[in-house]
């Protein structure tokens, strides 16, 4: 039944080996004496091991970043697989960052110049080519985490550090180290640099040809309250398949709005022939979705994202959403209405702030009646406080053998988590909604 | 993440900064040689076969314009990297010492100064 956790730790594990198989390499390419002899080889071999582990993590960052569908069994769905994506990306700075440094030190101890120079750039290319990536790569990710520029011009910025990589796989390969020694370390290392410079061009430099994506026409955008909104779309030639509770990819060129690509939850159930998405205007660019022009096109990619019942260990089931956390549920609860495998027995939490919030609850009363397995539970905060899984249990009983489903703004879904451990209850049962695109 | 980013981003700069200061306000570049290179083979007759028996990284010697340099120290220090310094060990590298490999220019003057506190002799 679950692909989600059964494959999900696979890809961690793939990435280790990755990482750990040029280390190996590295360490047998000469004998450990020459490398850990004195000072002076034991900080330069630190050094090299740092820039070559740092370089390898940043090609599987890449690859990571390529969005490929074929890759999220392995890390239990794209909102996972771009989760180890960022922690890759950070871990593979930290090395290459603290890669000249270490192999600054020797020359301190012949002179402080020395070491300062060495820092510098000077007539020695492939030296300069990975002083440019590190700055390039600092700045890019300073941005990132910093900025409060457009999301797109962010996603940009952030696309660029494509550019950082090609300099600093240049530098890797130029310079005269054991990658250029070693001919089986350089295939490897060139294969993975490869490996990454197809992925990098398959989605940032080609994606507008390459990439699979399905043409829809907006047929309806309805207002559902002051800033939540419905957009219909039904299919122009091939329509998308997907399972409950996935997400896409959309822009809406020429329909009013910015042409920017967004992810978002799917509302509709599969067996529907609209596709739905539900929207509540946050940013800059979702605040402006109710102006999309009705019989615009949608260019759509997916599905994607692993979170879905169809994906659990058993037979009973938590979902717990959170205000606009309720858009996978919509379309798991949307689904039961054309279920007729083993039913499922479902708690559905529906939290938000206040009872005037809850615009999807006669349609989830209205869902139960026919699927009697499934019970809804509001819960307005302001009434209740906090929803909690001390709550949770004490209305559902033991949950620990039952699959937790969680969805809604970060600080809900640390706290379910959170309480999850410490009522004892397994981490494969507890599936989270963690997308975060930057 | 974010703290870890800008914690390692502060923690570079700092060091950076420190070897930039003690760098450049030392005001040149004063290279420590070990004793075993101070000691001049003055008087000897250092030919070509006598610098060939110096061809491993822990004991290299290279010849630059007819002159015996033993480089041994300075192999973990070489800016380009130790192996294309390992690779003269030996041998007569003045071609490679002019034309700087990876850049097809001669090596700096500091580069020069750093090569002259490792002189041997002149050879034969």
């Amino acid at each position: 039944m679950n692909t989600r956790s059964k494959k999900g730790q696979f890809g961690v594990v793939l990435i280790i080996l990755l990482t750990i198989i040029p280390t190996v390499m590295w360490f047998f390419l000469q004998p450990l004496g020459s490398r850990y002899g004195d000072s002076f080889t034991l900080l330069t071999s630190i050094g090299q091991l740092l820039g070559l582990t740092g370089m390898t993590l940043f090609a599987i960052t890449l690859i990571l970043s390529a969005r490929l569908s074929f890759l999220e069994d392995y890390f239990g769905g794209l909102d996972r697989m771009y989760n180890v994506h960022h922690y890759s990306g950070v871990i593979a700075f930290l090395f290459l960052l603290t890669h000249p440094l270490i192999l600054a030190v020797p020359y301190m101890q012949s002179s402080a110049l020395r070491a300062a120079e060495f820092l510098l750039p000077s007539a020695n290319w492939p030296k300069n080519f990975g002083i440019i990536a590190l700055l390039t790569m600092m700045t890019l990710l300073a941005i990132t985490f910093y900025s409060r520029w457009r999301y797109q011009l962010l996603r940009f910025l952030h696309q660029i550090l494509g550019v950082a990589f090609f300099l600093g796989a240049l530098h890797s390969l130029l310079i005269p180290s054991d990658i250029s020694k070693s001919i089986i370390l350089k295939w490897y290392m060139l294969s993975l640099f490869g490996f990454a410079l197809v992925g990098y061009l398959y989605r940032t430099i080609f994606g507008k040809y390459l990439v699979k994506r399905y043409n829809y026409i907006v047929s309806d955008v309805r207002r559902l309250d002051a800033t939540v909104t419905e957009i219909v779309m039904t299919p122009e030639g091939e329509r998308m398949n997907y399972a409950p509770g996935q997400f896409l990819f959309v822009s809406f060129p020429k329909s009013g709005i910015s042409r920017e690509i967004h992810p978002f939850s799917i509302s509709s159930a599969p067996q529907e022939e609209e596709l739905k998405i539900t929207v509540k205007g946050l940013g800059d660019y979702t605040k402006t979705l109710p102006d999309i022009r009705i019989g615009s096109i949608a260019r759509v990619e997916g599905p994607f994202g692993r979170f879905s019942y169809t994906n659990s260990y058993t037979n009973s089931h938590i979902w717990i959403a959170g205000g606009i956390g309720i858009t996978p549920f919509l379309n798991m609860a949307r689904s039961l209405r054309g279920y007729t495998g083993t039913p499922y027995a479902i708690d559905f939490y529906y939290s938000t702030k206040t009872h005037a919030e809850m615009i999807f609850l006669n349609e989830l009363l209205d869902i139960s009646h026919g699927y009697p397995s499934l019970r809804i539970i509001p819960f307005a905060s302001d009434e209740k406080g906090y929803l909690t899984m001390d709550v949770v249990k004490k209305e559902s009983g033991d949950l620990t053998s039952k699959d937790i489903y969680v969805c809604g703004p970060p600080p809900m879904m640390h706290g379910i988590v959170v309480g999850c451990e410490k009522l004892g209850i397994p981490k494969k049962l507890v599936h989270c909604e963690e997308f975060k695109l930057l | 993440m974010k703290y870890a980013f800008t914690i390692a981003v502060i923690l570079f700069w700092c060091a950076v900064g420190f070897i930039m200061f003690f760098g450049y306000t030392s005001q040149k570049s004063v290279v420590l040689i070990p004793a075993a290179v101070q000691t001049n083979t003055a008087g000897e007759t250092i030919t070509t076969a006598t610098v060939a028996m110096h061809s491993i990284e822990k004991d290299c010697w290279v010849i630059v314009n007819d002159k015996a340099y033993n480089v041994t120290p300075f192999i973990p220090a070489h800016p380009g990297g130790g192996s294309a310094l390992i690779a003269y060990c030996g041998k007569d590298a003045t071609v490679a010492f002019n034309t700087n490999s990876s850049s097809t220019r001669t090596h700096s003057s500091t580069a020069r100064t750093i090569l002259a506190n490792y002189l041997v002799g002149d050879v034969k």
